[in-house]
């Protein structure tokens, strides 16, 4: 639809329907090859103990890798100043654990304002790109200008003109979340299988039950992938933009630790942030497999 | 698998006949400086109740004429008429049912969705077919709840059938459906749409590349030739109706198997 997938954006590229040709990119949580429904090796091995046997072996990979950090920083004796260990960012969030999580939770609302914002914006253009020339020549060329324009640094200037308060971090979050969804909506939208759409014009379809019936089901998989892009972008732009002002968010928790040099808050913070990421995309990965199912 | 349905009245049939008379069209489309003339001055009357048969090589313009003729494309010239309406009229009318190439069933809905999808579109009020029976008929009521993928491959395109069948319609036009299957399964295939059809007698068009299949479907096969699309030739198939799978060893069969073949070596010349 004039809109050529740009590399980093997570344009996903599902076959048309079920036929099962190439998956949208997976940014979701390992387990990539789930049997289909109906293959009874995988049905009777059960999913439930597969998925937690994941989550395990997830977890011990995490756990090496956290005990080499922490055996690390202690074996040279590197000081606290410089780099926490595990064991004393956990200690941290255990100290105070209603700290982290009051901002944890404005960091969250933000995002996730930001993200609706973006999303709701973005399926709008998407639908308006697909059904109209003009739209796409006007809207396409924006979203790529949009998606070469660093928004990480826009952070500074957003403050200054969007003033002290929530809406900087909400509209940084909706700015580096719209380029992949919008480009995922589109390809959605447009990636409609040429017969199934004469078939129904054959019946004299209207465009808004051809919206309805084809071109919004069809791209399902393709907002799951990007949502499950830009759910953790969301939590990172919010992050950024609370860099430059905020009084509360885990941005600002990690702001005023380097501050006060507990270093070990920063990681805290940053271990929070992570999980909260990782909740996030785990949702919409089982939300996704759990209406999916028609995917070959 | 089907057993022929019995006690077939003329109530039974589509409420409203429809021909097609396609008179003189012709169609061009350019690709950067190549202008390929799809079609030209194509004329072709279809009877109602009437199944035509379309063979040609891959190129003459099969495809276009379906489109054509369903309102999906507009003419360069000359004119169509569907029960005496402009393509795009009997298109809003509900006169035809599609059947293309590939099954194009939307694979996030279950087969009896899939065959229901096209009257919730739609909005056709009457002439419904029973789509559980029709499913029943090709052998597939146990799949009425299975999602696509579950199905092969002729599964689906039964289905398809099933789909275009159920709307009533007094026009079906059918592009190549069989063309994606093997052998064995197309030549099932055959005998299920005849045992579908002859319920509605509907008017067919339908578009294929096999002599054997042509012959034994149609009252009439047209011959089309390429570059420029043209209808070369005409055959009446003389084969009594019901048809069935012995005929295919009789003589009658074979002669015009061999005219037809003959007629579409002619259009290479
Ligand atoms: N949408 C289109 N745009 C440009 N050219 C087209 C289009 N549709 C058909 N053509 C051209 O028109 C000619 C006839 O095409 P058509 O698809 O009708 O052939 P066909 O007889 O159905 O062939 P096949 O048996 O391979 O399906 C071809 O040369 C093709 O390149
Ligand atoms: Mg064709």
């Amino acid at each position: 639809m004039g809109v050529t997938a740009g590399i980093g954006t997570g344009a996903a590229a599902p076959g048309p329907g079920g036929a099962g040709e190439s998956d949208p990119i997976d940014a979701g949580l390992g387990d990539l090859k789930t049997p289909a429904r109906g293959d009874l090796r995988g049905r009777s091995a059960g999913t439930g103990w597969r998925g937690a046997g994941g989550v395990v072996a997830a977890g011990a990979v995490l756990a090496v890798l956290l005990g080499i950090w922490q055996v690390l920083v202690d074996l040279t004796h590197t000081p606290a100043i410089e780099i926490a260990t595990p064991s004393a960012a956990f200690a941290a969030i255990a100290d105070n654990p209603g700290y982290f999580a009051s901002n944890a939770g404005w960091t969250l609302e933000e995002a996730a304002l930001g993200f609706v914002v973006a999303f709701v914006v973005a399926i709008s253009s998407a639908a308006l790109i697909v059904h109209s020339r003009l739209a796409d020549r006007a809207l396409s060329p924006l979203i790529t200008v949009l998606q070469v324009t660093p928004i990480l640094v826009l952070a500074p200037p957003l403050v200054l003109i969007l003033g002290i308060g929530i809406a900087p971090r909400v509209v940084e979050a909706a700015l580096v979340t719209f380029v992949p969804l919008a480009r995922n909506a589109v390809e959605g939208f447009g990636s409609v299988d040429r017969d199934t759409l004469e078939l129904m014009r054959s019946v004299d379809a209207t465009r808004r039950q051809i919206f309805r019936s084809l071109r919004l089901p069809n791209s399902a998989p393709y907002l799951v992938t990007g949502v499950k892009i830009c759910a953790p972008l969301a939590l990172i732009g919010a992050v950024i933009s609370e860099f430059q002002q905020s009084s509360a968010g885990l941005g600002y928790v990690m702001i005023s630790a380097y501050g006060y040099y507990k270093v070990s808050d920063v990681y805290a913070a940053v271990f929070v942030l992570m999980f909260l990421g990782v909740c996030a995309v785990g949702a919409v990965t089982a939300v996704g497999k759990r209406y999916l199912r028609w995917r070959g | 698998m089907s057993a022929p349905l019995t006690g077939r009245t003329r109530d039974d049939r589509s409420d409203v006949a429809a021909g097609i008379t396609v008179d003189s069209v012709s169609k061009r489309f350019r690709h950067d400086r190549l202008l390929v003339e799809a079609l030209d001055r194509v004329s072709l009357d279809v009877a109602a109740g009437e199944f035509v048969g379309v063979i040609g090589p891959s190129g003459c313009g099969k495809s276009t004429l379906i489109r054509l003729i369903g309102g999906l494309a507009e003419p360069d010239g000359g004119s169509i008429r569907v029960g005496g309406m402009p393509p795009a009229e009997a298109r809003a009318e509900k006169l035809f049912g599609l059947v293309p190439q590939s099954p194009s069933l939307l694979p996030w809905r279950s087969v009896l969705d899939n065959v229901t999808l096209l009257r919730d579109v739609g909005r056709r009020t009457s002439g419904w077919r029973d789509p559980m029976a029709l499913l029943g008929q090709v052998g597939l009521a146990e799949f009425a709840s299975s999602l696509p993928k579950e199905l092969s491959g002729g599964m689906q395109q039964r289905v398809s059938l099933v789909r275009a069948f159920a709307l009533g319609a007094p026009v079906l036009l059918m592009d190549e459906p069989f063309a994606a299957l093997d052998e064995i399964t197309r030549q099932q295939m055959r005998y299920q749409l005849l045992d579908v059809w002859e319920a509605t007698r509907a008017t067919v068009v339908f578009v294929t590349h096999s002599i054997p299949e042509a012959v034994i479907l149609s009252d009439r096969v047209v011959t089309m030739a390429a570059r420029p699309g043209r209808v070369i030739d005409v055959e009446e198939i003389s084969l009594p109706r019901p048809r069935h799978e012995e005929m295919e060893f009789e003589a009658e069969f074979a002669a015009h198997a061999i005219g037809l073949r003959r007629a579409l070596r002619s259009g290479w010349a």
